[in-house]
Formats: C-alpha cells, sequence, structure tokens
C-alpha cells in the first residue's frame, strides 16, 4: 500500500513537471505578453509577496467566501432539514432551488452590482452565497435520503430521545455528505468570490486579476493563478481531507 | 406458577393491514396472544404470515388497525433484530453504552458488557467496528446489546438464522442462562423446530397470513431433558414441522 501510494505521488509530480517544460519550450517562442515563463511567474510572484499585495487580496478573498459559503452551508442545511419533514415545502421550494441553480452565474453578478454596488464585500459575498448554496442543499438533502430508517427504528426501540437519534444517528450518516458538500461548494466559492471581485468589486484577487488584464500584465494573471491553485489544493487535501478521513473513519479503520 | 397474575404483555384481536397493489393487504386478523412474566414463547409459522408484524407492533413501531395492546410503557424492551440494527460508525463497545445510557448506571452498565463481550468472544473486538467484524460476530452483538439493557421483554427474529451450528447453541445457551438468572420473558420468531421446542415453554403455530393462531402447545418436559429422544419433544417437532413451518 505505503509503495503505491510513493508511486502514485511520483506519477503525479511526474505529470506536473512535464506541463512545466511544455510551459517553459512555449515560452521561449512567444513574448511575454504572450506567455510569460515560469521563471518571469515566479518574479511576479515574489513581486507581489514583497508589495504585501498577495497577502492583503489574498485574505480579502479568503473572508469573503468564507463570510458567502460560511453563509449558504449553514442555509442550505436548515432549509434541507425543513424540506425533509415537511413535505409541502419540499413541492414548493424545490423547483425555485433549481431555477436558482439554473441561472448563470453573470447574472446574478450583474444584479448584485446593480442592488449592492460595486466595491461592497455584499457584492461578492452575496454571489458566493447564491452560487454555492444549490451545491450545499442537494448534498444535504440527498445525504437525508440516506439515512437508514431501521437504525432510526432501533434507536427508538432502546428509548433514545429525539436529540439522541440526531446526534448518533443522523449526524453521522450526514457527515460524509456535509464534508463532500464544504469540498464541491468550497471549489465553487473560490471560483465565483474571484469572478465576482473581477467584475464588480475594487479589492482582491479577482480585482487584481482586473487590474493585471488592464495593464497587461500577463506575468501577474499567471502569478495570481498559481497562487489560487495553491490555496484551493490546500484547502483540497489539508482541510478537507483531514475532515474526510475523520468523518468515514468506520469504513477504513483496520 | 401463578402466572395468571403475570401477564406482562397482552394482544386482544390484533388487526393489521397494509397497503399494498390493488387494496390493502390483511397481516394479523384478530390475533390474541398474552405473554407471562419469566415465559419463553416461541412463534412459528409459514414464512411472510406476520410474525415481524407482529413484534414490530409490540416494539411500538407499528401502530395496530383495530385490538388492543396491554403493555406498560415502563416495560423494558429489547430487540434482536432479524438482520443486525448497528451503527457503523460505533465501536462494539461504544454500540452498547449508547443503549444501556437510557437504563443503566454507567457503573453497572460498563461491569455488564464487559462480562457480556467476555462470555460472547467479543471482548478483544470491543474497539473494532461493525464493518470490521464477521456476520456472525455481528449478530453475536446484536444479541450482546439487547442483553445488555438488563429488558424485561426480549423480542428476537429469527436471531440465530444466519450463524453455524456450534455458535448458534452458544448463543441458545447464553440467552438461557441470562434468562434463568434475570428472569425475563421472551417472544421468539423462529423457523426452527429445533429452537422452538429447546428454548420455549409454549409454542404458538400461526397461519399463513392474515395469521391467527392455530394451535398453541405447551412444552411440560424440562429443559435439559429436552432432545428428539423424549417422546414429546418429538412430537412437538413433528406437529410444528407439519404446520408447514421449517423451510
Amino acid at each position: 500500500m505505503r509503495n503505491s501510494i510513493f508511486t502514485k505521488a511520483a506519477i503525479s509530480a511526474a505529470g506536473i513537471l512535464a506541463v512545466l517544460a511544455l510551459w517553459q519550450a512555449l515560452a521561449a517562442k512567444y513574448p511575454p505578453l504572450i506567455l510569460p515563463s515560469p521563471v518571469e511567474t515566479l518574479e511576479a510572484l515574489v513581486e507581489l509577496w514583497q508589495s504585501g499585495r498577495l497577502w492583503a487580496n489574498s485574505l480579502i478573498t479568503f473572508q469573503r467566501t468564507l463570510a458567502g459559503f460560511g453563509l449558504a452551508f449553514l442555509a442550505g442545511i436548515a432549509v434541507a432539514l425543513t424540506l425533509h419533514a415537511f413535505s409541502f415545502c419540499r413541492w414548493m421550494l424545490q423547483p425555485l432551488i433549481t431555477i436558482v441553480q439554473i441561472i448563470p452565474p453573470v447574472v446574478w453578478i450583474i444584479l448584485a452590482v446593480i442592488w449592492f454596488g460595486v466595491a461592497k464585500d455584499t457584492t461578492v459575498i452575496f454571489l458566493v452565497f447564491v452560487v454555492t448554496f444549490p451545491v450545499v442543499f442537494i448534498n444535504v438533502f440527498s445525504g437525508f435520503g440516506g439515512i437508514d430508517a431501521k437504525l432510526v427504528e432501533m434507536a427508538e426501540v432502546y428509548r433514545c430521545s429525539p436529540a439522541q437519534v440526531i446526534i448518533h444517528v443522523y449526524l453521522p450518516s450526514l457527515l460524509p455528505h456535509l464534508v463532500s458538500a464544504a469540498s464541491v461548494g468550497l471549489a465553487f466559492a473560490w471560483k465565483s468570490a474571484v469572478f465576482a471581485e473581477f467584475i464588480g468589486s475594487s479589492s482582491g484577487v479577482g480585482f487584481a486579476l482586473s487590474m493585471a488584464y488592464s495593464n497587461l500584465e500577463t506575468e501577474k494573471v499567471f502569478a495570481w493563478t498559481v497562487i489560487l491553485i495553491v490555496v484551493m489544493f490546500a484547502f483540497e487535501y489539508g482541510v478537507l481531507g483531514a475532515a474526510k478521513r475523520r468523518a468515514t473513519r468506520w469504513v477504513h479503520h483496520e | 406458577m401463578n402466572r395468571e397474575q403475570q401477564a406482562v404483555l397482552e394482544l386482544k384481536q390484533i388487526h393489521k393491514s397494509f397497503a399494498a397493489a390493488g387494496g390493502r393487504l390483511k397481516v394479523l386478523a384478530g390475533l390474541s396472544l398474552r405473554l407471562y412474566h419469566g415465559e419463553i414463547v416461541a412463534l412459528v409459522g409459514p414464512s411472510g404470515c406476520g410474525k415481524t408484524t407482529l413484534l414490530n407492533i409490540i416494539a411500538g413501531q407499528l401502530r395496530v388497525d383495530r385490538g388492543e395492546l396491554d403493555k406498560s410503557p415502563e416495560l423494558r424492551t429489547a430487540y434482536v433484530f432479524q438482520e443486525p440494527r448497528l451503527l457503523p460508525w460505533k465501536t462494539v463497545e461504544a454500540n452498547i453504552a449508547l443503549v444501556q445510557q437510557n437504563f443503566l448506571t454507567s457503573d453497572e452498565a460498563r461491569d455488564f458488557r464487559s462480562r457480556l463481550l467476555e462470555e460472547t468472544g467479543l471482548a478483544a473486538y470491543k474497539d473494532a467496528y461493525p464493518l470490521q467484524l464477521s456476520g456472525g460476530q455481528r449478530q453475536r452483538l446484536e444479541l450482546v446489546r439487547a442483553l445488555a439493557v438488563r429488558p424485561q421483554l426480549l423480542l428476537m427474529d429469527e436471531p440465530f438464522q444466519s450463524v453455524d451450528l456450534a455458535l448458534r447453541h452458544q448463543l441458545q445457551k447464553l440467552v438461557l442462562e441470562e434468562q434463568t438468572s434475570e428472569q425475563f420473558s421472551i417472544l421468539l420468531v423462529t423457523h426452527s423446530p429445533e429452537e422452538a421446542v429447546l428454548l420455549a415453554d409454549r409454542v404458538l403455530i400461526l397461519s399463513d397470513k392474515p395469521a391467527v393462531i392455530l394451535r398453541e402447545i405447551t412444552i411440560s418436559t424440562p429443559r435439559p431433558n429436552r432432545s428428539y429422544k423424549n417422546e414429546e419433544i418429538a412430537l412437538i417437532s413433528e406437529e410444528i414441522l407439519r404446520a408447514g413451518v421449517g423451510s
């Protein structure tokens, strides 16, 4: 097992190196305005770091992403719980949630700018919320369907209180779905935060991207992209990876 | 034995039907039975005749359409389900401890479950999760959990169906030992005439659905003497088999 993990990591690393090599080769043929080389991108990263803009903008985007996603996560759970408990709500709300999901993010960001204005955190947080709420809701709602009624019956026979049933049966059943909602939802959240900042904000990574674009600083566009990739990787494999292992420990435990 | 005053459970003229394609499926049609304190009653009958439905009604999981169920709400009931219903995210010990906490003090609970785990050979697995156990071990855990709450009424739905013969005898022995020392009542659904005559004080033979009680047999031979060499036991086994039970 150990070997195969190392083998997999080595193959993944080889793949990344191959792309870097290809990138370097292509960059030699084109001017930096079209395709900056990996080295130029790294230089841009260092410059952003030294100017302090890297942290300042990343932190702003990070806060907005978490705020929008946090709200969507809580609302998604609450609405899923309500719809699970009351079927008339299900018939009423489910089509609406599908509609929210179908509307393209660009429409939402236009509306957000009209409603909340540019340069406001609200605009970005709103878009993150609108994009990620259906993702969380759908994951959690399907989790409710997967709760084993026979286990609930068992708990009731042994006189478990509703609180005990929620803590010992419902929550552990839902946990993998909550983690998966967080995983998929956060990926969407980052992308929509950057997108919202690009169009409707005067700070954050998305705004920095739009500035780099206007000033024809292609190497900075690449540098910011590298930062986004690193942050998403760290989240997916660090925080969420640990949460996933914790949530399904009983399956893999040996 | 002055049993008349000590019924722990009485069902009077129970009717139950379920919605089914093209109307309602009648499962129980005016079934009555009484279970006394410290008594073991085996329910036998054709497959799908409503025995599990009956247990679920007694466990409070189903409502009757008509009829009366007399059972103290305080009656401490444990249920050995046909397929073990274990919480996969809790360890062996935590599965037991969870249900015990509603009935026993934590010291009493810990001592008692340690003893039961020891007796069933599960002590070494107390920190394992159910998915790591074999089918037989899960069945044992299901039984241990039921006994661990010190029940007054133990419902068992073909509890030893999927365990091998040696283990089955071991578990039957454990149930009898616990029942002898704690004097709880048992309602046992079984397909096995052997199990019925080995364990029960009374055997109730149910009809095909809608189920009513066709015949009630009281076994007078004391348990230690129950073997097929015994005339009464042999006759009763045959009678159960004739009712189309052993399938």
